[in-house]
């Protein structure tokens, strides 16, 4: 088709859309011409915009027809005849038609946005907004899980929308559609979606963005779940969540009166930024609060009276949400903060294009997709807020509880105040745990969408080379701070002033850690949906559930605690978990469940992951274990050891006892991974009734507890954790054990013995007996370690011994002493290998 | 400047900037670029199990790396350390490609030295037997010989490995 065909019908299209500006309901001859040029629309092949404008023709139609509402069907009008026209003008522009049709979902939009190429976005932009989304999916994973629980779709779709107008900033008009679809399939089916057509939606978005930031793997085109989404039930024409008239014709209002508005309105509105700063850091003043509201009501008013309905829209919406913040109803912090921020940024921009208008003297259009969605954003907030209810509601509710039996637990209550009102109910056998559980969830949503902390977002690399810094500041600190020269030498003034550099120097040192330190919520996120996504696989019933994911953990822990977890969550779900049938004939419920939480405990972090599943078959184990050869006849173990065999590499692949207990595919492997994080992995286990597999790790991979010990002329570093007691022998503790080696008495209990300095080669040996004996213990097993003398306790930075140096058995690390000397750390389970050897 | 290449013909490639250093009276050099830092010889922790020329581990500003006794790796004599002893920090590449940072003690730095192209001659051959894979040639220098290493030949993560084997066998 030629260049100018094409102008020509741009040109009809513009004289379409004015007279659609000024149509009149009852003239239906005008828009049954406007069909007739959407027909014929549709028949130019070469144009690549076949869909838009049948879709054109069909609204015409009903409109006609009057099955629609007239203001709604113009703005839907003008909206897709502007998209439809952008979508010309660039084939126009670029001489080809190869761009895929999407202008049926672009809203009022600059120009530059309908061209997607990526190389004219700001690159720093496009980064920055790339690296949010991993959070925003996670969020939308979060709330897909949510809503099979019965939770609210509602904040789904305000990340949905959220997404939806950044892309289309980005001009990523892919992801833009997507997300138009999806808001479209919601619309429609409201509460009845299906969240295997969400994820596959997160799971595309997931798919793109990773194409963006170059990684492979883009198994789910956007065609196909634009597809899937379309092909849910019937067509019904989306209705746009908030109406209002985006364009205006200012010809008839005062001019004066419009010039007045904007800069008094500039005024405020920038009033209004200051008052909000202000009430950031002085939360809850109701003063400022007063104020504000005086500017959005100032500002709703006069527009109201020039018909700036975009305007007033937002100025109320906004209104309403300070009027909740005056009367205590809802608290303005955080999120809500923000909101109106941005509605204040976004009225700012209304005003511009106001002015604009004004200047040029043209009809005023609002940006009416900024002002939409910042409307939805705070109504949805306010929503929200509203249901943070009462667990008792929640509960009569959900019809779990009567309003008696609530009465009854409250009366309770007053008896007993340290209770929780959840507490009572379960003791009355009102209700069960599990539904305490549940309310207690579905209360937390409602504060959880406003607990959203200030961030900001820094390379990790200039964090690393803070928290290096910070390391070496510490050490160096210490080698002043702990000179005896130095403290000899110095008057009482000095002093001091040391000791508070020693106090500030621990701060920053925790500091630091702190800022490393990642919640393990998006870990468990994965978990939340490996589940669901197995449970569905396998036909098994699997609730999952979840606490204390707000745990913190050092960011490198947590990428490499990631696999392991998988896998243990696998296995508990693949193996443990029985299929419904056979629970049922156990005497169990029909559903399982699996219970992962995270917890601190005694300076370490445990993971736990507990299923109700048929447990771990120590017999089986044994068996096997025998026949391999790990154990001997007659060995007698603990519990503890056997369930520890299944770590063992050659359990994985016996398929026999995967079958017979149903665990240990893979399970070295995890072993080893959570012994390079310096962790332990423990388990416990029932037959019939479940297993517990609980993963222990330090809190940070950078500095540990540690004895200072002397053997020889070197001193050594054992960490805390792994001691059991210290004690000096006498010489009838100790005895040589044909085979075994020299073993001391301790507690009735014989166990083995290594010299650290005849091991290390570090000189004069002593006898025990004139010695220390420290009995370390890992897995369950002990060792005593002869050492010379203790010389103290003391928190050590873990070092590596420099690339070059490899891994030297027995030793874990070096650690850099008060005197800038190097220590090393001893390997506590390459020394319990040692002794069995 | 790479010093990779040990052709015979082609010495060129190895001109350049040598920081020379003597043990057991005789001259090496090693490429400035390789070098980090020249520090006094300071307390070495002793690391168990490794062969006898790896000192041990020092603190380098709050970093751990490892030092190696240059004399014991070339088979030399053990000798006391004196005032003059010093550890140079050199940034040596292992065999997979990572920059490794390693000290080395030698009995005294000299200078550094602009060894030029016709300055360099190609190590000399010792038969089969002999390995000086890690001498990248000659260079003579205002009547003196230097033997330019190739540092990271020297210090290559092989050997490292083997250490680590070693003590596994234990």
């Amino acid at each position: 088709m030629a260049l100018n065909d094409i102008s020509k019908l741009v040109e009809q299209l513009e004289e379409i859309s004015a007279s659609f500006v000024l149509a009149d309901p009852a003239d239906l001859q005008e828009f049954a011409n406007s069909h007739t040029f959407f027909e014929e629309l549709t028949s130019y092949q070469s144009l690549n915009c076949k869909k838009m404008s049948a879709e054109c023709a069909v609204l015409l139609e009903k409109l006609i027809l009057g099955e629609v509402e007239f203001t709604y069907a113009i703005n839907q009008l003008s909206e897709k005849i502007s998209g439809l026209k952008r979508h010309l003008e660039n084939q126009l522009y670029n001489g080809s038609g190869d761009l895929t049709e999407t202008g049926c979902n672009v809203y009022d939009q600059p120009k530059k946005a309908s061209a997607p190429a990526l190389s004219n976005t700001d690159k720093e932009i496009f980064r920055n907004f790339l690296s949010t989304q991993e959070n925003t999916l996670e969020e939308m994973e979060r709330c897909i899980l949510d809503l099979e629980k019965g939770g609210d779709i509602s904040e789904f779709r305000r990340i949905l929308h959220t997404l939806k107008g950044e892309a289309g900033v980005l001009g990523l008009q892919e992801i833009e559609h997507i997300c138009h679809k999806t808001e479209d399939y919601i619309e429609r089916l409201n509460k009845d979606v299906n969240s295997d057509k969400l994820l596959l939606v997160k799971d595309c978005l997931q798919n793109t963005f990773d194409s963006f930031s170059g990684k492979q793997g883009k198994n789910v085109t956007v065609e196909e779940v634009v597809e899937i989404l379309d092909d849910s039930e019937g067509g019904a024409q989306p209705l746009g969540h908030v109406q209002f008239d985006s364009e205006i014709d200012l010809a008839h209002t005062d001019h004066s009166l419009l010039a007045d508005f904007i800069t008094e309105s500039d005024e405020h509105l920038h009033n209004a930024d200051n008052l909000l700063l202000e009430l950031e850091s002085n939360t809850g003043d109701v003063e400022l609060i007063n104020s504000l509201f005086r500017v959005f009501h100032t500002v709703k008013g006069i527009a109201g009276f020039l018909s700036l309905h975009a305007i007033q829209s937002l100025a109320h919406a906004t209104e309403e949400l300070l009027d909740k913040a005056r009367t205590g109803e809802i608290e303005l912090s955080g999120r809500l903060i923000d909101s109106v921020f941005i509605s204040v940024d976004v009225l700012k921009g209304e005003m511009l294009l106001l002015r604009d208008a004004l200047e040029k003297g043209v009809a005023y259009k609002a940006n009416r997709k900024n002002v939409a969605a910042i409307i939805d954003q705070i109504q949805s907030s306010i929503r929200i807020k509203e249901d943070k209810k009462r667990i008792g509601e929640i509960l009569i509710e959900d019809g779990k509880v009567s309003e008696n039996q609530v009465q009854q637990a409250l009366r309770k209550q007053l008896e007993d105040p340290g209770k929780r009102i959840g507490e009572i109910l379960v003791e009355s056998k009102f209700v069960s745990e599990n539904d305490i559980r549940q309310a207690c969830s579905k209360q937390q949503r409602g504060k959880k969408a406003l607990s959203v902390k200030n961030t900001i977002k820094v390379e990790t690399e200039k964090l690393d080379r803070l928290i290096e810094a910070i390391g070496e500041l510490v050490v160096t600190e210490a080698m002043v701070t702990g000179d005896q020269n130095v403290l000899r030498n110095v008057s009482s003034h000095t002093l001091k002033n040391i000791r508070q550099l020693d106090k500030i120097t621990r701060q920053l040192q925790e500091i630091g850690l702190s800022m490393r330190m990642v919640s393990m919520k998006s870990t468990f996120q994965k978990m939340a949906r490996l589940v669901r996504d197995l449970s569905k696989k396998s036909g098994k019933q699997i609730e999952f559930v979840s606490s204390g994911e707000d745990t913190e953990l050092d960011k490198s822990v947590i990428e490499r605690i990631g696999d392991p977890l998988v896998h243990m969550v696998r296995n508990s779900a693949d193996h443990g978990i029985e299929m419904p049938q056979e629970r049922l004939r156990t005497g169990k419920s029909q559903s399982g469940t699996i219970h992962l939480r995270a917890f601190q405990t005694s300076g370490m972090i445990c993971i736990e992951i507990e299923d109700d599943g048929r447990g771990l078959d120590k017999e089986a184990i044994l068996e096997k274990a025998l026949k391999k050869g790990l154990v001997k006849q007659g060995d007698s173990l603990t519990d503890q050891e056997i369930f520890g065999l299944v770590f063992h590499p050659g359990f994985s692949t016996a398929k026999e006892v995967t079958d017979i207990s149903g665990r240990g595919v893979g399970m070295d492997v995890v072993k080893k991974n959570v012994r390079d994080l310096r962790g332990n992995i423990e388990v416990r286990s029932e037959r019939g009734k479940g297993s517990v597999f609980s993963i222990y790790l330090p809190l940070t991979m950078a500095i540990m507890d540690g004895m200072v010990v002397k053997a020889g002329k070197e001193r050594y570093i054992i960490p805390t954790l792994s001691v059991v007691e210290s004690f000096r022998p006498v010489s009838d503790d100790i005895t040589v054990v044909l085979d075994k080696g020299e073993m001391v008495r301790c507690h009735d209990q014989l166990i083995p013995v290594i010299h650290l300095s005849a091991l290390f080669t570090a000189g004069h040996m002593k006898h025990p007996s004139e010695a220390i004996v420290m009995v370390v213990e890992e897995m369950g097993k002990r060792v005593g370690l002869v050492v010379d003398m203790i010389i103290g306790q003391q928190q050590t930075v873990i070092k590596n011994l420099g690339e070059g140096m490899g891994k030297i058995e027995g030793v874990s690390g070096g650690a850099i002493m008060p005197d800038g000397n190097v220590s090393l750390i001893i390997d506590i389970g390459a020394m319990v290998k040692m002794a069995g050897n | 400047m790479t010093q990779n290449s040990t052709n015979a013909g082609d010495m060129s490639a190895l001109a350049g900037k040598y920081l020379t250093f003597s043990l057991a009276q005789e001259g090496y050099g090693i490429g400035i670029l390789k070098v980090q830092e020249i520090i006094g010889l300071m307390n070495v922790t002793h690391v168990p199990r490794t062969p006898d020329y790896i000192r041990g581990v020092i603190n380098l500003r709050g970093k751990v790396i490892p030092v190696v006794d240059l004399r014991l790796k070339f088979g030399l004599e053990e000798n006391e350390d004196t005032d003059k002893t010093c550890i140079i920090v050199v940034q040596v590449e292992n065999v997979s490609g990572e920059h490794v940072i390693m000290g080395i003690i030698v009995d005294e730095v000299c200078e550094v030295l602009d060894i030029k192209a016709d300055q360099i001659e190609p190590s000399p051959s010792f038969g089969a037997s002999l390995d000086t894979e890690f001498i990248m040639g000659m260079g003579k220098a205002a009547q003196k010989v230097v033997m330019l290493l190739d540092v990271d030949k020297v210090l290559s993560k092989r050997e490292v490995e083997t250490v680590a084997q070693t003590s596994e066998d234990y």
